[in-house]
């Protein structure tokens, strides 16, 4: 692929979103909604286009040239030796993957936002926000120096919090877009020090992706401390990116945001960024097994925490946002042992369904007026039978059932876990556990939402969404039910060639990398078929507790201890633990400062300053009379004051 | 040619023609002779300009005095339409009873 | 002493005296005639000082154009006498003016004599010295003598100045023009709002005949 067209196709990537983001917040407001809601969608489809030309042109050029990076220009020089910092870029089978998920379901969400946000007074503020996130997210993708993945690092961030507060007159919205955006910076800080780390340890003082990589062999020892602390540190900035334990907390307050923002925020693509972020730098995690292992450990930890959590909320945006954040715990947990393509893999499928299951929610919210308590929901099979159906495919592809989408991912990353990593067999058999949850979780949903006895009068009253609404995510149920097939034609581990997989690895043996070998066919087969069951399991256990069920059911499915219902009910404390140790002792010690500290040192000067100024004002206008010839005086008094004290003092 | 002696007299002129321009701004009400006034500054400038490049065998000195002059031409232009916009608007002429800057 | 001395002595007399004519006449238009007095004067001093062009310019451009434009506004507004002036002997500020004026010109006068910024011994300027010594390469002023500048032309020597060294300042006063032309454009247009009539006063409406009416025994010229 050449460098010029490279070049013109990230421009294009970056440009588009962007004069979207600022046409709309310009021009919007001017030319009103019908403009938003073309420009808006119509920017990402054409990122899309860009994209998928992007592909053919990675796929036209032989193997071994697929991964381009192109400097657009010359940003920061400190001069030879010291930092040098280009606007770079680096299209690759990995970004480019990337990219068309960003765009393609982006693009898809977009669209379905002109229906769902119908209503909405400020499409304008809306349509911008969401371009500025697809600009930010493309600039991390696309960035081929580690200042740049950082500049879309933080501005993803900056998206999110926007698009969480969206509906600022709401103070839960406000609060919770302030602790997503807190959370995250001490990822952004984790991942600062890891860059400063690498760029003083590094043996040229570069922080160019290919150059770091290029050279992180002979500048770190294989496992040594230096590259296990860098590495761990990166982990940091990703898992609070992708919410995982004990960065997640801010995860399921971020669906006070609108539904859209969700699908494509929250399950779709930024949430992903911290799987991208260690598969980017996998050069640096296979030299360190041991923040491997850790990451390994909180991805199949967090999958387990939020999986349980998932099956006592009763909000239904944010049991899809536990089941996201279980479902990325998988994906760490793949990229974590070195299994990074099945981790982008997992990623892929998971947009795509993730994002059908929040639609698809949205529809259901949309239709009963923004009620979100699946408590008075039920029975929504009747009236919503399009939505139902998209809501199925999303389900069953969660839930890992055979030919959707999610069962080749998932079997395939917990195939290659079976056999690979510390502890390959404990965390193996982990994620068996997590398949059941997720038929459980994924059903309970399913069942409680559309099936069963409506629970109120408006169930019956409620419609079927518009086509904007609709046709989108049936598109997005198309894709959930044949792209695992299309990507891997076989059975995970067994036959069939890994598509995706043979696209992918060249980036990740580039410099030197392993690729994870399969199981074997006989192992293969075993793990596939006690996953697949583990799933059945979760979905027959799921229709047997919650099938036809009343509300009171719901909270507490019967035979399971009481502590884990309390821990799950509670989501495990992690609110009630943060707000004792870190949010409150922080508030008690502004009140302190507040209360002692601020009204002698802070408010006296203040005061002080503001006092003398009115004195000051008091006096000096008996000098304001209005009258041209007064001012002229002084004007001319002044000057020869002057001339006189330059011709005494400056000789 | 003049002889040099006159450097110091012409520029005693400029100096004398610029105080007795700025008596003329401070005395006087009338907003035209106020103008005037201002005028005569400049002209002193002007020549003090002229004189000293003269005197320095420079031309830089006729350059400002050249734009000295347009600034003076669209300063009386802006001056003489306030002054005719303030007569028309039915007030006396005097610059005293311009004082709303005051409020 | 020669006879351009003599001439510039006597025309920088005049541009004093008629300086400060400007300031004490009563009458508005004997300012405005004073200043052209002024404006003269000055033009054969630039004529004297070799600045032919700047001359010119003076003449046409303010003694003609902007002393017109002046003499037409007093025209127009017909101010008369200025009603407060109470001459030169009452106003108490016009005295602190005049000592002024004689202290100030004495100063720079006798400044400039004593050679604080002019040596009589070699005839040269205190700042032209300063300068060719802190910086002998630097041809770009006082490169000027009398003598060439007068073989090549004073304009053209001004014009290429004007529009090599000097071109940013000559655009930027252009803009300045332009400026000053919309501005009294926008100040002089008539306003949407005439300011209201106020109460008691004579309705236009009977006054309206007794003016159009032709006065006897004046000699009406019109179309009817």
């Amino acid at each position: 692929m050449s460098p010029t067209l490279a070049g013109t196709l990230a421009v294009l990537l970056f440009a588009l979103p962007l004069a979207g983001c600022l046409g709309n917040a310009l021009l919007g407001p001017r030319l009103g909604r019908r403009f938003c809601n073309v420009l808006g969608p119509g920017v990402v489809l054409a990122g899309f286009v860009c994209a998928v030309v992007a592909l053919a042109a990675v796929l036209g050029a032989h193997e071994g040239a697929r991964s381009t990076t192109v400097t657009l220009w010359p940003w920061l020089d400190l001069g030879p030796g010291a930092l040098t910092v280009n606007v770079d870029i680096t299209i690759d089978p990995l970004s480019v993957l990337m990219c068309l998920v960003i765009t393609g379901v982006g693009f898809l969400i977009h669209w379905y936002s002109v229906g769902y946000m119908a209503d909405d007074e400020t499409p304008w503020r809306f349509f911008s926000y969401m371009n500025l996130f697809i600009f930010s997210m493309l600039l991390l993708v696309l960035a081929g120096d580690m200042v740049i993945l950082i500049i879309g690092w933080a501005m993803v961030a900056l998206s999110s919090y926007l698009l969480i507060g969206y509906y600022y007159d709401r103070p839960s919205a406000v609060t919770a877009a302030r602790k997503a955006f807190i959370t995250q910076v001490i990822g952004d800080v984790a991942l600062y020090i890891a860059a400063f780390l690498i760029l003083v340890n590094l043996r040229v003082p570069s922080l160019q992706l290919p150059t770091v990589f290029h050279y992180a062999r002979e500048s770190f020892p294989q496992g040594g401390a230096l590259i296990t602390t860098i590495c761990v540190l990166l982990a940091i900035g990703a898992f609070a990116k992708s919410a995982q334990f004990p960065l997640h907390t801010w995860l399921p307050d971020a669906m006070e945001g609108p539904t859209p923002v969700s699908a494509l925020i929250h399950a779709a693509t930024m949430v992903t960024a911290g799987v991208y972020l260690i598969a980017r730098f996998h050069t640096l995690f296979d030299l360190a097994p041991v923040a491997q292992g850790m990451v390994a450990c909180v991805g199949m930890g967090t999958a387990v925490m939020a999986g349980v959590i998932a099956l006592s909320q009763v909000d239904i945006k944010r049991v899809i946002a536990y089941s996201t954040m279980s479902q990325i715990g998988l994906m760490i947990f793949a990229v974590g042992i070195g299994a990074y393509s099945a981790g982008m893999f997992h990623f892929a499928t998971h947009a795509v369904f993730k994002a059908l299951l929040f639609m698809a929610a949205g529809n259901v919210i949309h239709a009963l007026h923004d009620e979100q308590d699946i408590r008075l929901m039920g029975g929504l099979g009747l009236t919503m039978r399009q939505t139902e159906r998209c809501f199925l495919a999303g389900s069953l592809a969660l839930a890992g059932i055979p030919i959707w989408a999610g069962f080749f991912s998932k079997e395939e990353l917990l195939g290659l876990g079976s056999s690979h990593g510390p502890w390959a067999p404990t965390l193996y058999l982990v994620g068996v556990g997590v398949n059941v949850l997720t038929g459980l979780y994924a059903f309970r949903l399913y069942f409680t939402v559309f099936r069963g006895v409506p629970q109120t009068a408006r169930t019956y009253a409620a419609h079927e969404a518009p086509p904007v609404m609709l046709v989108p995510v049936a598109i997005l149920a198309v894709l959930s039910t044949v792209l695992g097939l299309a990507l891997l034609p076989g059975i995970p581990g067994v036959v069939g060639p890994f598509i995706l997989g043979g696209f992918l690895d060249p980036v990740f043996t580039a410099f030197g990398g392993q690729v994870l070998t399969e199981p074997g066919r006989q192992a293969g087969l075993i793990t596939v078929l006690l996953g697949t069951a583990a799933s059945l399991i979760g979905t027959g256990l799921a229709r047997q507790w919650w099938y036809q069920r009343k509300p009171d059911a719901l909270v507490v499915a019967a035979r399971v201890p009481r502590v884990l219902t309390q821990l799950s009910l509670h989501r495990f404390y992690f609110d009630e633990i943060y707000d004792a140790t870190l949010v409150r002792p922080t508030r008690q010690l502004a009140r302190a400062l507040r209360t002692v500290v601020e009204p002698v040192y802070a408010d006296g000067w203040v005061e002080a300053v503001g006092r003398g100024a009115g004195w000051m004002s008091e006096t000096f206008r008996v000098l304001q009379t209005g009258r041209l010839r007064d001012y002229a005086t002084g004007m001319l008094v002044a000057a020869s004051a002057f001339v006189i004290v330059l011709a005494v003092f400056v000789r | 040619m003049l002889s040099i002696e006159l450097f110091p007299l012409l520029l005693g002129l400029s100096a004398a023609m610029f105080t007795v321009g700025a008596v003329g701004v401070l005395v006087r009400r009338n907003p035209l002779v106020v103008l005037m006034s201002i005028e005569l500054m400049l002209n002193a400038v002007n020549l003090a300009f002229v004189d000293y490049g003269r005197y320095l065998n420079s031309e830089d000195g006729q350059i400002f005095t050249l734009v000295v002059i347009v600034v003076a031409a669209a300063e009386a232009v802006v001056g003489l339409a306030l002054v005719s916009q303030v007569y028309r608007s039915g007030r006396e002429l005097d610059v005293d009873d311009l004082s709303e800057m005051r409020e | 002493m020669t006879a351009v001395d003599l001439l510039a002595y006597v025309v920088a007399g005049v541009a004093l005296v008629s300086a400060a004519g400007v300031v004490l006449s009563a009458k508005t238009i004997y300012s405005a005639l004073c200043l052209v007095g002024n404006m003269v004067s000055l033009a054969v001093l630039f004529l004297l000082l070799n600045a032919q062009f700047v001359a010119a310019v003076q003449i046409i451009i303010y003694a003609g154009a902007v002393m017109v434009l002046f003499v037409f506004i007093i025209a127009l507004l017909d101010p008369g006498h200025d009603p407060d002036y109470e001459g030169p002997r009452r106003d108490p500020r016009l005295w602190v003016g005049i000592v002024a004026v004689g202290y100030i010109t004495a100063q720079v006068f006798a400044l400039a004599v004593n050679g604080t910024t002019y040596s009589k011994a070699d005839h040269v300027l205190q700042g032209q010295r300063l300068a060719q010594a802190a910086n002998p390469g630097d041809q770009h002023s006082f490169a000027f003598d009398p003598g060439s500048v007068n073989a090549a032309g004073n304009v053209q020597v001004l014009g290429r100045e004007l529009f090599t060294t000097f071109l940013l300042p000559f655009e930027i006063t252009s803009l300045l023009l332009i400026v000053a032309a919309v501005g009294a454009v926008y100040l002089t247009r008539r306003l949407p709002h005439a300011p209201a009539e106020p109460p008691g006063a004579t309705a236009p409406v009977a006054a309206l005949p007794e003016e159009t009416a032709p006065e006897p025994g004046r000699e009406t010229v019109g179309v009817g």
